[in-house]
């Protein structure tokens, strides 16, 4: 009877012994044995940078077997794909705020409350679903810490817990990897140039900066042209006065215009940018870019002068733009003789 | 004395009345006292698992004499002929699971012999076929046998009969008249099983130096685009880095369809910006479908990328960036480099190692571009389809 007992008692010791080491051999494939291989999977990254904290991941694979599916499991890991080895999720890797949006072939997942900060899973009521293509993104992904790879283990299963065994299972491998910052330097630059004329929107052949009215009399408008070419990238443009007095000669001068319209036998002295008609002289401003006159020398057959004045103006950047100058003098019956001239000077600012 | 003599001679007339006996019954019980034993005898098994199915022996064996058919006995205890042959289940001298009852006979070396099989037995005869010859190798392949299901030996004997009706044979121990014979050990054996894993893979890297091998020798790319000192690029030129800050990816997958490397840019306008992305006064050269020439004054920016280099498989640029036609930046927010993923610039179609592709930026300024420093970060994405 002892012996019976004995018996007995090592028969069970034996089977127990057994049936765990059967468990611990087959500890790695509990679960996944018989389970179909998800096809055509892939993972896109919205952003691969390390440690972006940002990232939508959009999931793409075909089920394999035609089943019920309540859930989908998705663990990310930072040692292996393989399913029976130990998943250690990614350095920095964090799915806890994780959304998920633009589901197709299988809808209706919410998060799971069991998902993890590296172990995200999709529940829904159980419906059977056949070999479709699922496709799915997730939101709100910090990517890990340290350029490299990654994997993502993907699993199907019947429950809406992630629960039991699965029923397809497949992984994706993924890398993070440094950016590339590309720079560009645009040097600022203003070209400007004045000459009695400027062929081709061409500083290079300008020529001459000398104009002569001629001799001035009470019966007529005496009148003589200059031009300006301008071209800058300054963020503000640029803004041409004149410096200078009006035409003098010695103690006797000229009057300047105030915006009026030429009067024969009238002294005055006056100029503008605009092609005028009274009298006839002067081109409109030609060329790119927005820059205009100013006020005061924008009006045609009017006619101004000012030290110092504004007269033209732009308030961007301005492609190649070319101004005519045009200036009258009349005289009047007394005015003193003499040789009347003045120099004037023009001045660009850039307003970077 | 003499009595002492007849004695002995009694006793030697009656070891020589016994040897003559032994030797006159012994070609009885072997049926025929000039047989031979057949040379170079084996049975090759395609597969020696136990409890393996449809496995073909292939019987190979020279005879002496030219035979009509033959006879093979397997036997889980012995392949002495005329001894016992034990055909019962018993797993250590037995022969459980066995079962050639469904062989048939690849002919070999016996053109139109027939088959006939039981469970443990298979027979041979010549049919419309020829004798065997003699002194030259013979072979034929029993198939579709089940082995025993224990790891261990067994074995098989064949007999061959100058007549086509088997010598008389009735059984593994009563063999009838036979010509030639042989035994044969065959066994069983626990197969191996050989496992090895290969997890999906997916290596990239984008590097200011070409790569070596697995992503290795790499250095963080920074581009500056320009030329002079310092660089600046103006209205007046194309400058790319082709050659002062050159920059190369590297891809390694498994994937079964290979992988894509898409590019996005972080400037929302698609362009080189100089406030954040903004607006990008220097734009993205959409060339279309086609990667195309910049022109110089166009202030536009743009990626050629280089054919892959180096490694294992295949990585083509794809059309809108290959830099054998210009260059491509397409600034679409659904498809683009301001897309969610960004636009596709170079793949493969099946799993390559460490190709090496070079990447080709290129920016022109226009006359109206402001002046400034400009700025794009450019990420690049693979993703492989497992």
């Amino acid at each position: 009877m002892m012996r019976v007992r004995f018996q007995t008692n090592a028969s069970r010791v034996i089977s127990i012994f057994v049936m765990v080491s059967l468990l611990l051999v087959a500890g790695p494939f509990l679960g996944h044995a018989g389970a179909g291989q998800l096809q055509n999977r892939s993972v896109q990254v919205s952003n691969n940078t390390p440690a972006f904290n940002d990232a939508s991941y959009h999931f793409s694979f075909d089920l394999f077997t035609l089943g019920t599916v309540g859930s989908i499991e998705l663990k990310f890991c930072g040692n292996s794909a393989l399913f029976d080895d130990p998943c250690d999720p990614p350095w920095g890797f964090d799915a806890s705020n994780v959304t998920i949006a633009n589901e197709s072939g299988l809808t209706g997942f919410l998060i799971g409350p069991a998902s993890g900060s590296s172990d995200v899973i999709l529940a829904r009521p159980p419906a059977v679903a056949g070999p479709v293509t699922v496709s799915f993104d997730l939101q709100h992904i910090i990517n890990p810490t340290d350029p490299g790879s990654y994997y993502v283990r993907m699993l199907t299963y019947p429950s809406n817990d992630a629960s039991g065994s699965p029923t397809d299972i497949g992984a994706a491998a993924l890398a993070t990897t440094n950016d590339v910052t590309v720079s560009a330097e645009v040097p600022p630059y203003l070209i400007f140039c004045s000459a009695a004329i400027i062929p081709n929107m061409d500083c290079t052949v300008a020529d001459d900066n000398y104009v002569n009215l001629g001799t001035l009399g009470s019966d007529r408008t005496a009148s003589g042209t200059t031009q300006l070419l301008a071209a800058t990238n300054a963020d503000f443009g640029y803004t041409i006065r004149t410096l200078g007095s009006t035409m003098t000669s010695g103690n006797n001068i000229l009057p300047a215009m105030q915006t009026t319209t030429s009067q024969v036998g009238t002294s005055q002295f006056g100029i503008n940018l605009r092609a005028n008609t009274n009298p006839v002289v002067g081109q409109q401003p030609a060329g790119g870019g927005s820059a205009a006159p100013a006020a005061g020398y924008n009006q045609v057959n009017r006619y101004r002068y000012a030290d110092g004045e504004v007269v033209a103006t732009a308030n961007s950047v301005q492609d190649y733009r070319r101004f005519t100058v045009s200036y009258i003098a009349n005289v009047n019956k007394t005015q003193a003789p003499g040789v009347y001239v003045t120099t004037l000077t023009y001045l660009c600012l850039a307003n970077f | 004395m003499s009595k002492k003599v007849v004695g002995i001679r009694r006793v030697a007339y009656a070891m020589a009345a016994l040897a003559l006996t032994v030797g006159a019954l012994m070609p009885s019980m072997f049926s025929k006292a000039t047989a031979a034993q057949l040379v170079s005898r084996s049975i090759q098994m395609s597969n020696s698992a136990p409890s393996a199915t449809g496995v073909a022996n292939l019987v190979t064996f020279t005879p002496a004499t030219s035979a009509q058919s033959l006879v093979i006995d397997f036997c889980g205890d012995s392949p002495i002929l005329g001894a016992t042959c034990d055909v019962t289940t018993n797993a250590t001298t037995g022969l459980p699971n066995f079962d050639a009852s469904g062989a048939t006979l690849t002919a070999g070396s016996l053109t139109n012999w027939t088959l006939t099989a039981t469970t443990t037995r298979v027979k041979l005869t010549k049919a419309t076929g020829s004798a065997t010859g003699t002194g030259s190798p013979i072979s034929f392949t029993i198939n579709n046998v089940t082995n025993i299901n224990v790891a261990r030996s067994f074995y098989a004997r064949i007999t061959t009969y100058t007549d086509t009706a088997y010598g008389g044979y009735a059984s593994a121990t009563s063999l009838g008249t036979y010509s030639d014979y042989g035994g044969i050990a065959l066994s069983t054996a626990n197969t191996i099983s050989v496992t090895a894993r290969v997890m999906e893979t997916l290596v990239f890297c984008v590097s200011g130096s070409s790569p070596t091998s697995a992503c290795g020798g790499v250095t963080t790319p920074t581009v500056t685009l320009g030329h002079g000192t310092p660089a600046v690029i103006d209205a007046q030129n194309v400058d790319d880095n082709g050659t002062v800050t050159p920059t190369y990816t590297q891809l390694s997958t498994n994937a079964a369809s290979g992988a894509t490397v898409r590019m996005k840019n972080s400037n929302a306008c698609g362009g080189l910006s100089k406030d954040g992305g903004s607006t990008c006064d220097i734009a993205a050269t959409n060339a279309g479908g086609t990667a195309a020439a910049i022109t110089a004054g166009s202030a536009k920016f743009g990626l050629g990328v280089g054919a892959g280099s180096g490694g294992t498989g295949t990585v083509n640029p794809s059309t809108e960036y290959a830099a054998s036609s210009g260059y491509g930046m397409d600034p679409s927010s659904s498809t683009g480099v301001t897309s969610t993923y960004g636009d596709t610039i170079m793949s493969s179609s099946a799993p390559v190692s460490s190709v090496n592709n070079q990447l080709t930026f290129a920016a022109t300024a226009g006359t109206t571009t402001p002046a400034g420093v400009y700025t794009a970060t450019m990420t690049l994405i693979a993703t492989g389809v497992f």
